[in-house]
């Protein structure tokens, strides 16, 4: 582990433009890397002891609150895995109406760590205010397709933050059709924008560092799988049903973090854009793999930086493919389906894609229909040991032609690309007492 | 130009509709003037500012504040007696602060004054809808919005007569 004889003390208490709090340490001594850890330092949220009790309609309401930019993520598994515990089957239409709400999501969130997030580390300056002045177009365009993601999920599910139109077997309300109409037409405008957003991706220095993983994502037979599918591991190239889940994500603990780490088939693995885009590439939609061909992104790729790149494509793919099923829409109409259940005992898993990566759903109901467990494992949980392990390998090959500062920078900028939701990652330990 | 009155708030969340409920009633009483009424109701910061951008005028940001005052007691603060401060790390994968959504918007042209009449709330209970003791408060506190988009206007306003409560 040898670097010359540099000698750094690196304690990144709090890494900004994340959400929630993590920090770094790293201690290197004449050349020698001493420590490097990712201290996860956020309070357990106890969601899943909040969903207790509840009915198996409730409980999606509730979990949506683990996050504002997730939200319709958490809503949607936690539908899929109540539906799977009492044996609902959604109709074709309900389907196609909450693969274009989880799309809604992926442009909004995707769009808000693209340019707020990311970009300002590539452009050297402390935040997206700097970018304002000195780029104007570029964070009026931000701000315009961040605009057209929010108006898209409140187009289907009634509002932009915490949605209260899908529910366990469909939804309480169709979406307008001239509202649908005029959200088609918004992201056939949006296209130059997205245009835009390569050629600026394009510009990006990405950092040339590579380790190879484990990448884990859905995977579909039929389409990229952003709403449906198995558990795909990059190193067995096998998917395993989502029931299993647990067998995936194989949660443990270790001392300077309260969220709980993940590994699978190694010591760790990679869920997001970058492990979907790796998995998927091929069911990609034209357009999409046309952006990674001019952005230089040969899947798989191996570099966590290039999560950002990911991003950049998964957003063409799901402007094009919105606009695709958005057609589909309104040549077909929609009508009105009564969601209905009947509350009985069962446990089942459920599984999308959100903007981070894999997210697992698990809920359990009594004979009344009342939950009495609950589980749920968020993409940044799965991720922090991947990020760590990254951490570990790239500070010896940094560290010989890094100043302090820029290894700094290149930890925060490597954590960021990961666009990790630190708080939403931290969930309950279970603990059990012996007598 | 046109004064814009944005009421900002969450339907959802107790005594912060008191913006949306404010401009709301408004409306009646400023049709027929230039003055513009706005109902932003649960939007991010980062709409709030795209949204600033297309408005020609001043504003008078109408919204639920913290400010440590009696509860259902307002403030007019003008832009000349407010400095908000800005943090680049308060942009996070949430979004941004108000303080920030405004900055962003001011740095990309956006040079209009911005006010704000903020009311303290009684309480902000998730669930839960405008509490009743500052229903009680609205005829006060619609007087008193009027009175300060007459003085932001620079004269009274021709819509229904002045009712001024004690």
């Amino acid at each position: 582990m040898a670097g010359n004889d540099k000698t750094y003390n690196i304690d990144i208490h709090h890494v900004t433009r994340v959400e929630g709090h993590g920090n770094i340490k790293i201690s290197t001594t004449e050349g020698v890397v001493k420590e490097v850890k990712l201290e996860i330092v956020e309070a357990n949220r106890f969601f899943e002891r909040l969903v207790h009790g509840m009915l198996p309609h409730e409980v999606p309401w509730i979990v949506s609150r683990i996050c504002g930019i997730c939200c319709v993520g958490h809503q949607v598994t936690a539908i899929k895995a109540v539906e799977a515990a009492l044996g609902v089957q959604p109709s074709p239409q309900t389907i196609l109406l909450r693969k274009l709400f989880t799309e809604s999501q992926f442009i909004q969130s995707h769009v808000l760590h693209i340019y707020f997030l990311a970009v300002p580390d590539f452009l050297g300056v402390q935040s997206v205010l700097p970018l304002a002045s000195s780029h104007p177009e570029v964070v009026k365009r931000a701000l315009k397709l961040k605009k057209l993601g929010n108006d898209y999920t409140a187009a289907i599910g009634g509002r932009m933050l915490h949605p209260m139109t899908d529910t366990v077997g469909g939804f309480y309300r169709m979406p307008k059709l001239d509202v649908l109409e005029e959200l088609h037409r918004r992201l056939l405008e949006a296209v130059p924008d997205v245009q835009e957003t390569i050629r600026i991706a394009k510009t990006l220095k990405i950092p040339p560092y590579e380790r190879q993983t484990e990448y884990v994502s859905l995977k579909d037979k039929s389409e990229y799988a952003l709403y449906d599918g198995d558990v795909y591991s990059s190193d067995t190239k096998e998917c395993v049903p989502v029931a299993q889940y647990r067998n995936v994500t194989n949660e443990f603990t270790v001392a300077h973090s309260t969220t709980k780490w993940s590994k699978w088939h190694r010591n760790s693995y990679f869920v997001g854009a970058l492990a979907r885009v790796n998995n998927n590439f091929d069911q990609l939609r034209p357009e999409a793999k046309n952006a990674a061909a001019d952005l230089g992104f040969k899947a798989p790729s191996y570099n966590p930086y290039m999560n950002n790149v990911a991003q950049v494509i998964e957003t063409v793919h799901c402007v094009y493919n919105s606009v695709a099923m958005l057609e589909q829409v309104l040549n077909s109409g929609l009508k009105e389906e009564k969601p209905v259940y009947t509350p009985q005992a069962g446990q089942g898993a459920g599984s999308c894609e959100v903007p981070r990566g894999i997210l697992f759903h698990d809920y359990t109901f009594d004979q009344s229909g009342r939950c009495v467990a609950g589980n749920a494992i968020i993409p940044t949980s799965q991720n922090i040991n991947n990020i760590e392990q990254d951490m570990k390998d790239f500070v010896p090959k940094m560290l010989p032609t890094m100043s302090q500062e820029e290894l700094a920078l290149h930890m925060e900028m490597l954590l960021r690309a990961y666009d990790p939701c630190i708080s939403c990652s931290v969930h309950m330990l279970d603990v059990e007492f012996i007598d | 130009m046109a004064l814009n009155v944005v009421g900002l708030g969450s339907e959802l969340s107790g005594d912060d509709a008191v913006g949306l409920v404010l401009v709301e009633r408004l409306r009646g009483r400023v049709a027929g003037t230039p003055v513009a009424c706005l109902v932003w109701s649960d939007v991010d910061a980062l709409t709030a500012a795209h949204d600033l951008l297309a408005l020609e005028g001043a504003v008078l940001l109408v919204d639920c504040a913290d400010m440590g005052l009696e509860p259902g007691s307002y403030r007019l603060l003008v832009q000349s007696q407010v400095r908000l401060q800005v943090k680049h790390s308060a942009v996070s994968v949430h979004g941004i602060g108000v303080a920030e959504a405004l900055e962003l918007a001011r740095r990309l042209g956006f040079a209009q004054p911005v006010h704000l009449f903020a009311v303290q709330p009684f309480q902000l209970e998730p669930g839960t809808p405008l509490s009743n003791e500052l229903q009680a408060r609205l005829p006060a506190l619609d007087d008193a919005l009027t009175a300060a988009v007459e003085g932001l206007e620079g004269g009274a306003l021709p819509g229904e007569p002045k009712r001024r409560s004690g």
